[in-house]
């Protein structure tokens, strides 16, 4: 294998054994290869494609060490990655009283930040005898993801991440038809006005995003949700708020599985540098 | 046993230092005759004054009604006094919103 070969060769190469950048990246390797291989099987076979450029990397950081020349940045392969959330097939299928469709997309800085953005929209039906009404409402989730694995090389963007979000949501909810029923019989009837909301939340949220084909990528997360203004749903909080959850409820938890597809370029000086090799 | 219903509505408590006294959330006034004793042929009414105040609980159980008592009009058969310890009734059980006080 292409991977065996440029290991072997790095670490009988005197300057590289020295070099503490190596060691490092020899140790997440072989963690990450005996840990993670198992689950990600896919993601293990694009390693063949990443050595060769580290290894260039760190040949040429050893030459400098004595000297006080300024360290090359390692190549930027930009990448956005856009999908959608398709566990909301199976929520929407299961509550039919809760629609919701959710797109999210993230591009990944420098390192292991990434900035992430989520959106999407829904409607709500509330119809039980003391209570009818209904809702819709479009969100938007802005935040950050900060992945815990370590890259393996410019074009590995497989994470576990942990993240934060805040969340608006606005909608419409309709006239609210009520009924209370007394020990007298019969039963007190109303009609709630219909009302415009929005809604404020925070998140932090966890997750992983593997690649499984040449830009595929499939993952999940898991959030918790905490609304910030829920003393403003006095009168009558929405069933259903799209992107957060039960508008009755201060805390919410939510699970997402995502489908994304990947862009990826090089960054112009990267590319004179790399001469397009990475892509 | 309230006097305005069309159905006169009778309530018993197994406890003889409480009672509990439901209101109509479609009046804003009710009547109650009270035998505070049942060996005793005395009778009191008892009239409610008070305000219905809609509130929501949730989006399951829909609406309920709080209310806050304005005045409570009585006659002085057997009942001396009435302090009000808490006008805002709400759905909390075990509260003590209004005493009476008999004659010995």
């Amino acid at each position: 294998m292409r991977q065996e070969k440029a290991i072997s060769a790095s670490i009988f190469s005197p300057d590289l054994y020295m070099n503490s950048y190596f060691i490092k990246y020899l140790i997440c390797l072989l963690l990450l290869y005996g840990v993670w291989s198992p689950c990600f099987s896919v993601a293990q076979t694009r390693r063949d494609t990443v050595i060769a450029p580290a290894k260039d990397t760190i040949i040429a950081t050893a030459d400098t060490v004595s000297g006080k020349k300024k360290l090359p940045k390692p190549p930027y392969l930009h990448q956005l990655r856009i999908g959608a959330d398709i566990s909301r097939i199976a929520f929407n299928l299961m509550y039919t009283r809760k629609q919701a469709y959710e797109f999210q997309a993230d591009y990944a800085l420098r390192g292991k930040l990434y900035i992430a953005a989520e959106a999407g929209f829904g409607r709500g039906k509330v119809d039980y005898d003391n209570l009818k009404y209904d809702t819709d409402g479009t969100f938007i989730r802005l935040g950050v993801d900060n992945s815990i694995l370590d890259r393996l090389g410019e074009t590995d963007f497989d994470m576990a991440f942990i993240g934060a979000r805040y969340g608006l949501g606005i909608g419409n909810r309709s006239e609210a038809h009520y009924k209370v029923s007394t020990i007298f019989g019969g039963s007190a009837e109303g009609v709630i006005p219909a009302s415009s909301y929005t809604a404020h939340w925070g998140e932090i949220l966890g997750g992983i995003k593997v690649e499984l084909w040449k830009g595929i990528f499939a993952g999940w997360s898991a959030r918790a949700k905490f609304l910030f203004n829920s003393g403003s749903f006095k009168e009558l909080a929405p069933s259903f708020i799209p992107g957060y959850g039960p508008g009755d409820k201060s805390t919410a938890f939510d699970f997402n599985m995502y489908l994304s597809y990947t862009f990826r370029w090089l960054a112009p000086k990267s590319r004179k540098a790399t001469g397009d090799s990475l892509q | 046993m309230t006097l305005d219903e069309e159905t006169p509505f009778i309530f018993y408590t197994g406890n003889p230092n409480r009672i509990s006294v439901p209101l109509n959330p479609a009046k804003e006034s009710m009547r109650y005759q009270l035998q505070f004793d049942s060996t005793v042929a005395a009778y009191d009414t008892l009239t409610f004054f008070y305000r219905p105040v809609l509130h929501f609980v949730s989006n399951a159980c829909g609406y309920t009604y709080y209310y806050t008592v304005d005045s409570v009009h009585f006659t002085t058969n057997g009942l001396d006094s009435v302090v009000y310890e808490q006008r805002s009734i709400t759905n909390e059980a075990g509260k003590s919103n209004i005493r009476f006080y008999f004659f010995p």
